[in-house]
């Protein structure tokens, strides 16, 4: 047996803490507790007296009394140590006994290479010196303080001086956006809000002064409870109406005058506001205690991990992950932490700093160790590893695989993951110093957490796959959720579906050992391609549709596609009611316009009636099991378990491939003829029969009636019939003309859809090129604020050919280009503009009308996604591997890690929305620049991953006339309500310069100002 | 000046008719004058043959394609704007020169907004009619339905921004809010000339009874507590 004590330490280190702990738990147990399993089975059984010794045995600084330690054994309501008074920041910093001041605590290593250190003595001046100026601004106990810092020193300086004058600090990224940014902070009504902006060495377009002031504006309006503004980067200061704005200037306050006392406060008093990332909605908000935090990050990075003052800690995170909480924790145990606010370059980025800084403890994400071994990166052969003893994981599932190359490319020290969340600030399981690390598998549940695998009534098991609870109370839990005052928020998220347990929505199996395995989401929530779905969102949905009498989401393991999985939703129709075409479509069509893309279901299945526990609920389990040929593992606990078979039979129907290519039949939906249906919604619509050539608004019709008409005729017949279409003849006969000459959908047919009628006629009309979901919705915030005189179109058609292959780019904007020209709408010169996918799109389309003779005034590509196969073989490399790693930064990437992962491990679970995003990205991969000699503006987005720019050469080589307009904004979120404005400003002055251009006058004359430079 | 039952105070009738009412806009854009008069179609002292007298013939014609309410609704509102414009212009109603409908009212031998511009609404038994100098507005009347946020959104005429906002709402001010959306939408739309030729989901509003739609202002407009109007002012430039 290796562990990590004797495989990777030095002499130095003997015998871990825990096994000092055990000694004295020992006693106080009168029991020996020689193996760690019967310690952990102590921990749980006596876990009042658990943390009452480690309270002791930690040493910490706290007054008051630790009689009692649980005023309840109730998970969701106890409170721990109530007479307990202490101070988070003092005990993270005060002096320890045998560990020198002078021994580094913070080594902060900015993006240039530059380092900062700081000495555990300098640190705790620097928070001093801070804290007085916070005092001194008013900052007290009940202030929640918003920081906006990357993760460098000043943050860890920022957070534990609000912390020590009693404040409640809520930390994240300056590069957010503001949505994000007032999703979380809006919640939590924060008095004062304090920036770092980065260091002049974070540059770039995105850098200090440059892109962030709109964004700063847009946060702080969204923040009224603001009192003032404290800027701690040493940068100029912004004005803000009404608002006190100073600096915060660690020198300048050093005279400024006596440090004030750091108050001793109750053990939940609140030091932390987290966020949970939700799937709907704005994040949860929650409250972290004093207490909580400390005793369990004192539990997990003492005992488990075995920090101490010799290790150096590297946790790679940003500020605004529960991970930053955490490692910040580890100054507790007297350990350095090391901080970097730079991107990740490459596989050897993070190894390097590990290297360079003598960490010995490094956590990393499973993606990054897996990019590692994508590129044939082997960190033992690149680095010097001798200091590293150990390799923590969390945020993601570590695959088997991972350890084997681990093992192989790192070294022998034990890889371990971790998992546990933001809600508790913590861990249910991870590693353990005295056990062998266990490919696959996290060595062991968090001490004095009674976390086990339960079935659905609630019974552990152990050995096989069950829902994960922690049965008794945690000082860490959330001490409240912000905006919940009775709870309830805060009940719903964890105490529903097991009463008195703390239900965390994964799926484990426990071993005898006492190991564990992650197995995915829980029954509750579905992970469809890495975005988890609350199923009641799919049934709240659903439920409204009057046919359905209830309802059942299943994640399926996809038969047709080996690692994959897809969404089937289980109907029990109401009544009557029959499931056809037109009935899936729209059930499908419900849910992907108020639910998202992924809560659309690969298949729609009509079953009598869905599996039932005898207590009544619904039970997704069983049916998943059976769906997947596997026994279900809670049949005896179900009162129909009849019904499964049916089910596994009716989804085997469903699923035959010859069910699902069988074509749509077109509409008349029962029979129905064009003209029954429209006398009939004519009738219904105007509450009284009217004449076949009766005009809708003579017979008192109303416009808002005429929409509802469309739209009942959309909803009962499947039948979209353009507002356009029914004002050209809005009578009965006019109507059902249209119903009976138009089939469905032509697959050839181009909309050029008024999105916004101009108010000169003889201008140039902007057309907009569909998106990657072959709409043009992409372009509402934009049109808005479009300052242009001519009318504004949307140009899309079908993104398929007959035979249901996707169109290339190329075929695409063929038929786009004899949609326009056909287009009795759109004559004369033409303005084109498109955004990523679609403006390769525009490009193409730019190139054909150029070649069919019309004059293209104006050609806007709005950040379009890179042309990689115009990129030659290195250059191709370099961007791969940058834009996977963009996504470990919040805020660049388009695509999040779990779908990456999902993605990268699990292939095609997609449903067919997700299919085509994936295939307009293949699509757009093989999109190739054509030469184009007319002018050309590149809109690009400021906020990008240095190495990824947008290959503006491979545009250059084809393109000679190439303006490019920086805009705010990351490539996802160019056109949001945020940017938009701005986008559209730009892309308006260029429209009038590019006027300008072709009737020859001064732009100037045309009120455009400068030309756009780049 | 009169107090209604309704509760609003308004003007003195400007043309003399007891169901005309003047309308007091607070807030429009400096520069701008906007007079807007509210029709009270079921008055009771209404005097449809008279006010048809003012119609060009083809306007009564098309007055009279409609069912008994349409024609006269199509008759109050279309007097009352030639009563407002005659005002305006200082010639009598019957000599204004408005270009035959349907469509967009427009003075002949102008565009749209340059000089003076017009828009007319109605709904139950409210009508409005507006008319501006040195902008173009739109205006949009709609009895408050107790609208379903789904219906509405299926309908597909809320920009998602809208949807949610609605949804952040107490449920009690949703219906309210929803109604006010798509009149400040048809108002914008009416102004801009497209109408629902345009689709209205693309014109965001602010959810609230002011605000800023592109180049439009929006501003609520007095009206019975059942409705709800707006009017949309896009100073000429």
């Amino acid at each position: 047996m290796t562990t990590s004590a004797d495989r990777a330490r030095s002499g130095a280190r003997q015998r871990p803490q825990i096994a000092d702990l055990r000694t004295r738990c020992s006693a106080a147990a009168g029991a020996d507790l020689g193996s760690p399993q019967a310690m952990h089975r102590w921990s749980v059984d006596h876990y009042r007296e658990f943390w009452r010794v480690l309270l002791d045995w930690a040493d910490l600084a706290w007054e008051g009394s630790a009689d009692v330690v649980s005023t309840s054994d109730d998970v969701e309501h106890a409170r721990f140590f109530p007479d307990v008074r202490l101070n988070y920041a003092e005990n993270l910093l005060r002096p320890l006994e045998g560990v020198d001041d002078a021994t580094t605590a913070v080594t902060a290593v900015h993006g240039d290479g530059s380092v900062e250190r700081l000495s555990r003595a300098q640190l705790r001046a620097r928070v001093r010196v801070t804290a007085t100026a916070l005092a001194a601004r008013g900052i007290a106990p009940g202030d929640r303080v918003v920081v906006l810092a990357p993760n460098n020193a000043r943050a860890v300086v920022l957070a534990l001086a609000v912390i020590a004058v009693g404040g409640t600090v809520s930390l994240a990224m300056p590069d957010m956006g503001p949505t994000a940014l007032l999703g979380r902070f809006s919640q939590i009504d924060p008095t004062a809000l304090v920036l770092d902006r980065g260091g002049p060495d974070r540059g770039g377009a995105s850098g200090p002064q440059g892109g962030s002031g709109d964004r700063l504006d847009a946060l702080v309006a969204g923040l009224p409870t603001l009192r003032q503004v404290l800027v701690a980067d040493g940068g100029p200061l912004p004005g803000f109406d009404g608002l006190e704005v100073s600096a915060l200037d660690a020198e300048a306050d050093d005279a400024a005058g006596e440090p004030v006392p750091w108050q001793r406060l109750p053990f939940d008093h609140p030091i932390f506001v987290m966020f949970s990332s939700g799937t709907t909605g704005p994040p949860k908000a929650m409250l972290h205690g004093a207490g909580g935090v400390l005793l369990e990050h004192v539990k997990e990075h003492r005992l488990h991990i075995d920090l101490d003052a010799a290790d150096t800690f590297f946790h790679h995170t940003t500020t605004a992950w529960m991970v930053w909480n955490r490692q910040l924790s580890a100054l507790v145990t007297g350990a350095g932490i090391v901080l970097y606010d730079g991107p990740v370059r490459g596989p050897e980025t993070l190894w390097r700093l590990v290297a360079d800084h003598g960490v010995t403890v490094f956590g990393a994400s499973p993606p990054y160790l897996q990019l590692c071994q994508d590129s044939g990166y082997r960190p033992r052969d690149e680095v010097d590893l001798r200091r590293l003893r150990a390799v923590l994981t969390t945020g993601a599932v570590l695959h088997d695989w991972q350890y084997d190359w681990f093992a192989d490319a790192v070294g022998p020290q034990p890889l371990q993951s971790i998992g546990g969340g933001t809600d508790i600030l913590g861990a249910f399981v991870l590693g353990h110093p005295e056990l062998p690390e266990l490919r696959g598998r996290s060595t062991t549940r968090s001490l004095a957490l009674d976390v086990v695998a339960v079935d659905d009534d609630g019974r552990e098991v152990v050995g096989s796959v069950g829902e994960l609870v922690c049965r008794n109370p945690f000082p860490s839990r959330p001490v409240a959720f912000l905006n919940d005052p009775d709870g309830q928020r805060y009940h719903e998220a964890y105490f529903v579906q097991h009463p008195g347990m703390w239900t965390h929505g994964d799926l484990i199996d426990v071993a005898e050992d006492g190991s564990v395995r992650f197995h995915g989401r829980s029954d509750g929530v579905l992970n469809i391609d890495g975005v988890r779905i609350g199923p009641t969102e799919i049934y709240t949905i659903v439920s409204r549709l009057p046919e359905i009498a209830a309802t059942m989401a299943v994640e399926q393991r996809d038969p047709e596609r080996a690692g994959a999985s897809r969404l089937v939703l289980l109907v029990v129709l109401a009544a009557g009611q029959r499931l056809d075409d037109a009935l899936a479509e729209r059930i499908r069509a419900v849910l992907r316009r108020e639910g998202s893309a992924a809560h659309v279901p690969s298949l729609v299945v009509a079953v009598p009636e869905l599996p039932t526990t005898h207590n009544g609920k619904l039970s997704e389990r069983a049916a998943r099991d059976v769906l997947n040929g596997e026994r279900p593992r809670n049949e005896s606990a179900l009162k129909n378990p009849q019904s499964l078979q049916t089910i596994a039979a009716a989804v085997a129907e469903a699923g035959r491939p010859a069910a699902r290519v069988e074509p749509v039949a077109p509409v008349p939906s029962g029979g129905e003829r064009g003209a029954d249906t429209a006398a009939r919604l004519f009738r219904e619509t105007l509450r009284r029969p009217v004449g076949e050539t009766v005009n809708f608004f003579d017979a008192g019709g109303t416009s808002r009636e005429s929409m509802s008409l469309l739209r009942r005729l959309r909803i009962e017949s499947g039948r979209a019939v353009s507002m356009d279409a029914f004002l050209d003849d809005p009578t009965i006969r006019g109507l059902s003309d249209v119903l009976d000459r138009s089939p469905a959908t032509a697959a050839d047919e181009v909309t050029v859809q008024l999105l916004r009628a101009g108010t000169d006629p003889s201008a140039v009309p902007l057309l907009l090129m569909q998106g990657v979901h072959g709409d043009v919705d992409l372009y509402r915030y934009l049109v808005d604020d479009l300052d242009t005189d001519g009318d504004v179109y949307g140009v899309f058609g079908a993104m398929h050919g007959a035979d249901g292959r996707r169109l290339r780019v190329e075929e695409t904007a063929d038929r786009l280009v004899a949609g326009v020209l056909a287009s009795d709408a759109v004559h004369g010169p033409v303005a084109i503009a498109g955004y990523s996918f679609g403006g390769l799109v525009a490009y193409d389309l730019a190139r054909g009308l150029a070649a069919a003779g019309r004059d293209v005034a104006f050609l806007g590509l709005l950040d379009p996604r890179p042309p990689m196969a115009s990129l030659k073989g290195p250059e191709r490399l370099a961007r791969r591997a940058a834009s996977f790693l963009a996504m470990f930064v919040p805020g660049f990437s388009d695509t999040t890690i779990t779908t990456a992962i999902a993605n990268r491990f699990r292939r095609q679970t997609l449903t067919a929305e997700q299919l085509m995003l994936l295939d307009s990205v293949r699509i757009a991969r093989s999109f190739r620049v054509e030469p184009y000699d007319g002018p050309v503006t590149f809109f690009r987005a400021s906020r990008r991953i240095p190495v990824i720019s947008h290959l503006l050469y491979a545009w250059r080589r084809m393109v000679p006339r190439l303006e490019v307009v920086d805009v705010p904004g990351a490539h996802f979120d160019l056109l949001s309500q945020e940017h938009a404005p701005v986008v559209a400003a730009r892309i308006s002055r260029a429209l009038r310069a590019a006027h300008a251009r072709r009737v020859g006058v001064p732009v100037d004359a045309a009120g455009g100002g400068p030309p756009p430079g780049g | 000046m009169a107090a209604r039952a309704s509760g609003i105070a308004v003007a003195a009738p400007s043309g003399a008719r007891p169901w005309q009412v003047a309308v007091d806009v607070p807030g429009v854009p400096p520069g701008v004058a906007v007079r807007v008069l509210r029709l009270e179609l079921a008055e009771p002292r209404v005097d449809l043959d008279a006010a048809a007298t003012v119609l060009s013939p083809a306007e009564r014609e098309r007055a009279a394609r409609g069912a008994p309410s349409v024609r006269r609704r199509r008759i109050l509102v279309r007097a009352a704007l030639r009563d407002l414009l005659a005002e305006v212009l200082g010639t009598t109603p019957a000599a204004v020169p408005l270009a035959p409908e349907p469509g967009r009212p427009r003075l002949l031998g102008t565009a749209c907004g340059v000089v003076i511009d017009a828009s007319c609404s109605s709904s139950g038994d409210v009508g409005l009619v507006a008319v501006a100098q040195a902008a173009r507005i739109g205006v949009d009347v709609e009895r408050l339905a107790h609208d379903d946020l789904r219906i509405a959104a299926e309908e597909g005429w809320l920009a998602p921004g809208e949807r949610d906002a609605i949804t952040a709402l107490p449920v009690a001010e949703r219906g309210r809010a929803l109604t006010r959306a798509w009149v400040q939408k048809e108002a914008v739309l009416k102004g801009e000339g497209s109408g629902l030729r345009a689709d209205p989901s693309w014109t965001v509003t602010p959810i609230a009874e002011r605000g800023r739609v592109r180049r439009w202002w929006l501003l609520p407009l007095e009206v019975p507590p059942a409705f709800v109007a707006s009017l949309a002012v896009a100073p000429a430039e």
